[in-house]
């Protein structure tokens, strides 16, 4: 057992293969309309507006409707019938799926229940945080925030999955991390492979994944931690604690720690964390 | 009409990634030129001292002398070189403030924002062209 979305489900399983789930992501970017689009349609946004959201949303960690309404540029009604379209207009992974005829239509329900069945203990309510973090501020909101900012910054998708004591083992040959240093600190790393480090760093930098070389993708990967940490650093200090953030440090060697399994939609990541 | 001076800069940043994707948009932008890069606060003052740059944009998080302590050397020995700061803890109150009081022009988050970016570039070519109008 393991946390992963529906496609690698189903991949798992055998329902469909890699081809058919690349097919349906790519009909489901073109076809779902993200908040700003739609607010544009219905008028109650300008382009100008979303497109400036869009850009704050990058480096904060509020979700776009709640920045929206706070910089005065939609009414909360507004907010709420724009999320209700785009609700109702959302094309999902296994529709997709069915639409393309990589499913059939009738099983589709039943795969669906077993799914959430396999997941249920990777809901974050469910999620047992591991006694050594439980009352560690930053790590909720780092398992909060990375998936949040790979999606941003990288369009990656990024799941934390459950905590377990780090075995020592190495499953990943790259890691880079940074440490929030004060009281309480913690130590946060990303264990990757090749292809989810250089999906990941390409992908937030821009640059053209063939020409990344192993440095420049921990650079990547290490960069997007920063920017992660650098929001924790920022909204720890409204709430009166203050941590200082450390540079991003390549080939840690591990001591001890807790590891959280990551669902990655492209090779493989761990994330290690360390109070210190 | 008369030959607009470029806008001469230097930027700082531990990580490679950044810097090439600084490097990439300074490309598209006509009259701003980098001089010279480094990667932590000791290279920023040794490129500044040898380049006169118009403009710096230092990160704040680097190994060894960081960001802002680069910052008050800087302002206190080249004033001719105005300091912009990018970092990912542009979000913090403190530190942003601290910026702002040792002499930084401009606070810029990361990830990159390009429009911040050009607006930043924009302004200080202006105000190079006030400048030499000036005499």
């Amino acid at each position: 057992m393991a946390v992963k979305f529906f496609g690698q489900f189903l991949i798992e399983r055998g329902e469909i293969d890699a081809e058919q789930l690349r097919d349906a992501l790519t009909l489901m970017r073109a076809e779902n309309k993200q908040l700003g689009e739609i607010g544009v349609e219905e008028g109650f946004l300008r382009q100008t507006d979303t497109d400036w959201l869009n850009l704050q949303q990058r480096s904060t960690d509020r979700n776009f409707g709640d920045l929206a309404v706070d910089m005065g540029l939609l009414k909360v009604k507004e907010l709420d019938e724009i999320v209700a379209l785009q609700f109702e207009g959302r094309l999902l992974i296994g529709e997709a799926l069915v639409r393309l005829g990589s499913l059939p239509a009738n099983s589709l329900p039943d795969l669906l229940d077993q799914f959430k069945l396999d997941q249920a203990p990777y809901e974050p309510s469910r999620r047992e945080m591991n006694s050594e973090l439980r009352d560690n501020p930053v790590a909720p909101l780092l398992l909060d925030l990375l998936p949040k900012f790979c999606m941003r910054m990288a369009n990656v998708h990024v799941k934390t999955g459950d905590a377990r004591a780090w075995s020592g083992a190495n499953a990943h040959p790259f890691n880079v991390g940074v440490t929030l240093s004060g009281e309480p600190g913690l130590s946060i790393s990303l264990v990757y492979d090749d292809q989810f480090g250089r999906r990941l760093s390409a992908s937030s930098s821009g640059l053209a994944a063939e020409g990344l070389s192993e440095d420049l993708i921990c650079d990547g990967v290490g960069e997007l931690l920063n920017v992660v940490c650098g929001n924790i650093v920022a909204i720890l200090e409204r709430d009166g604690i203050v941590v200082e953030l450390e540079p991003p440090v390549r080939d840690r060697v591990f001591a001890s720690g807790v590891e959280f399994e990551l669902a990655v939609g492209e090779g493989s990541a761990c994330l290690i964390l360390e109070v210190v | 009409m008369t030959n607009q001076k470029s806008l001469s800069v230097v930027l700082i940043d531990d990580s490679k990634i950044v810097l090439a994707q600084l490097e990439e948009l300074v490309s598209t932008i006509d009259r701003v030129e980098v001089v010279a890069t480094a990667n932590d606060g000791t290279g920023a003052i040794r490129v500044i001292r040898d380049h006169s740059p118009d403009l710096a944009i230092i990160d704040i998080v680097m190994p060894g002398m960081d960001g802002l302590a680069a910052l008050r050397v800087i302002n206190a020995n080249f004033p001719g070189t105005r300091v912009a700061m990018f970092s990912s803890v542009a979000g913090s109150a403190s530190k942003a403030e601290e910026a702002f009081r040792l002499g930084a022009i401009q606070v810029i988050s990361k990830p990159l924002d390009t429009p911040a970016i050009e607006a930043l570039f924009e302004s200080e070519c202006a105000r190079l062209d006030d400048a030499d109008s000036e005499g």
